[in-house]
């Protein structure tokens, strides 16, 4: 708990005390406490309370001295029940504050500035009742500790508000997960309106980032195993302990996306490489595991019908499960499941919906023994079709390369890559001296 | 993607899982290849033993049933999702198993698969998919991982 929090709860227990002992007092003295009080009493003393509670003052005299100075004093004994009394007497209201927990304007009434500013009513030894001072000490202290109270409650309900809302929440699987897939989207980069990931498969105007997964494993995961729900991008798995190795060999965040021959890769794996030759001249080494997408024209050297020019789709003009289906009206899918032509419903001259394959059982178990009970799951679409007019999928490659890289004293990092350690230093090395030649021509 | 290629899962008597994939390069068949392949290979038996691959889970039928019913309860317990569709969501998925692997695999055609609307597919995706890879990377053994590698070479060999 802070230091604020503390000072608050000990003025509430403060005025608690204080507020029950005067409230004794003024029935020992044969005043009542009313249920409400006026608020034109009380109304200007909001500024006083607000000092009170901001300061480091331990007791609130400034108000009670408020309350006996202004001119409602007589109002307020009005109110607690008390007869009219024009004076009080110094020595008797000492009396009061004798027994009172937290002590109170007792000093101040000593004060000799203040006792000249309160005047006649605080004539000491003149001959005004006992009665008169004490009530009218115990009233204000009464209402000021009361009214001390209040401004205290809300004070510390919103402070405690304000504290929970700004607690730490406590982490859970799930918000574990969303850290981790956060922190591997920091690391990808932002590709925002700029489609130039290296992993996004098509390219498309709509925003899209690729989509980590975040396995637990920390061997290299294939591509073709992680699940994507993303249809537009090639998710990329980072465990966390590969997360961890990045932070440690790879320094540079922000430059995971590197440039491996004519293609961008994306960095995701990193270990150090020790070369001594290379940390003579300040430069970075690293073993690292780049991903590329690929567009299936980029497969093929020579241009064929279905790679020609910038053309990423491919129409697909009737079923292959169907062309199969004609050759024997049935295809195995998978152990103990086969495939056959339901309903055929025409969708163009020589196509078929998907729907009209359904598949079936049959006793072809090729050596497992199936549990024909139970429920399985078929999922005939994956066998081999494919829906007409779909965008041609990029293939992810994966492969080991080295990175090279150097932070200068002024300007950009620099991070080449190449095929072995040696290839990469010397493409550093190039690219270093071109650079200084390139500032020498500034002079 | 995984969702892509996974053909079959069977219950084996002894309580584990049977696993079906496609290999990698029999996806980038369409009509004109697969035939020339039929036609070179003499049937569509062959092309079934050459490019579809079964192996038992390394998990068994019980665990991937419960790990599956995991990830939808999740779902289903996002704040983004209203009573009435966590409830239309629940009982498409408790009808059977396969019903709730396929919600997994076509995430994107839900509405149209079940009526049900998910709104904050971010959050979905976020989670599920590291639930999904993870469990599907713990089912499929090691050494069946080769199976799963798309590169260059195998595609040239198609």
């Amino acid at each position: 708990m802070d230091e604020i929090f503390n000072q608050l709860f000990i003025k509430l227990h403060t005025a608690k005390a204080r507020r029950d002992f005067f409230a004794k007092e003024i029935d020992s003295l044969g005043g009542h406490i009313p249920s409400a009080l006026m608020s034109d009493i009380v109304k200007d003393l909001d500024s006083y309370c607000k000092d009170y509670l901001d300061s480091g003052e331990t007791d609130g005299s400034k108000i009670v001295v408020s309350l006996l100075r202004s001119t409602r004093r007589e109002v307020l004994r009005k109110e607690f029940g008390f007869g009219p009394g024009s004076d009080s007497n110094r020595k008797h209201m000492m009396d009061l504050y004798r027994e009172a927990p937290g002590g109170g304007i007792k000093e101040m009434i000593e004060d000799r500035s203040l006792y000249r500013r309160l005047g006649p009513m605080l004539e000491y030894g003149s001959g005004t009742g006992e009665l008169e001072a004490k009530s009218l000490v115990a009233v204000a202290e009464f209402v000021a500790n009361s009214f001390i109270l209040n401004s205290l409650r809300f004070k510390i309900e919103s402070r405690s508000n304000k504290l929970e809302r700004a607690k730490p929440v406590r982490p859970t699987p799930d918000t574990l997960k969303t850290e981790a897939v956060k922190k591997a989207v920091s690391f990808m980069g932002d590709f925002s309106h700029t489609m130039e990931s290296p992993l996004l498969m098509t390219k498309s105007y709509w925003y899209k980032t690729p989509h980590p997964n975040i396995v637990k494993t920390d061997k290299q995961v294939p591509p073709g195993l992680l699940s994507s729900f993303c249809s537009n991008s090639i998710p990329v798995a980072y465990s966390r302990k590969s997360m961890q190795a990045l932070d440690k060999a790879f320094p540079l965040k922000d430059k995971l996306t590197v440039m491996a021959g004519s293609r961008k890769g994306l960095i995701t794996h990193a270990k150090n490489y020790d070369l001594q030759e290379a940390a003579d001249e300040d430069i970075l080494m690293s073993e690292v595991v780049l991903s590329y997408a690929l567009r299936k024209r980029n497969m093929f050297r020579l241009a064929s019908f279905h790679n020609r020019g910038g053309y990423t789709r491919e129409y697909i003009t009737c079923s292959p499960v169907h062309e199969m289906l004609n050759l024997k009206q049935s295809f195995k899918a998978a152990p103990g499941i086969s495939l056959a032509l339901g309903e055929l419903v025409p969708k163009f001259s020589s196509s078929y919906w998907r729907d009209g394959v359904v598949p079936y059982r049959n006793n072809d178990f090729e050596g497992y023994d199936i549990d024909t009970e139970a429920e399985d799951f078929v999922n005939p679409t994956a066998v081999a079709t494919t829906s007409r007019r779909e965008e041609v999928r990029g293939l992810s490659k994966q492969e080991t390369r080295y990175t090279a890289t150097y932070i200068p004293d002024v300007g950009e990092p620099l991070v080449v890559t190449g095929t072995s350690p040696k290839r990469a230093l010397s493409n550093i090395r190039r690219k270093i001296r071109k650079d200084i030649v390139d500032t020498l021509d500034i002079f | 993607m995984i969702k892509d290629k996974l053909i079959a899962l069977q219950k084996l008597k002894d309580g584990g899982l049977l696993m079906t994939f496609r290999k990698p390069q029999y996806y980038i068949s369409d009509c004109y290849r697969l035939s020339s392949i039929i036609d070179k290979l003499g049937s569509e038996e062959k092309v079934y033993e050459d490019n579809v691959v079964s192996f038992r889970a390394n998990v068994s039928y019980q665990d991937f049933v419960e790990r599956v019913n995991g990830i939808i309860d999740r779902i289903a317990n996002l704040s983004s999702i209203g009573s009435k569709n966590k409830k239309e969501l629940e009982d498409w998925c408790s009808d059977n198993f396969s019903n709730s692997v396929y919600f997994l695999l076509h995430l994107s055609n839900t509405e149209e698969a079940t009526g049900v609307k998910l709104r904050d597919t971010d959050a979905i995706k976020a989670i599920v998919t590291s639930d999904f890879t993870n469990l599907i990377v713990d089912a499929v053994p090691e050494e069946k991982w080769h199976y799963f590698s798309e590169d260059e070479s195998n595609i040239r060999k198609v």
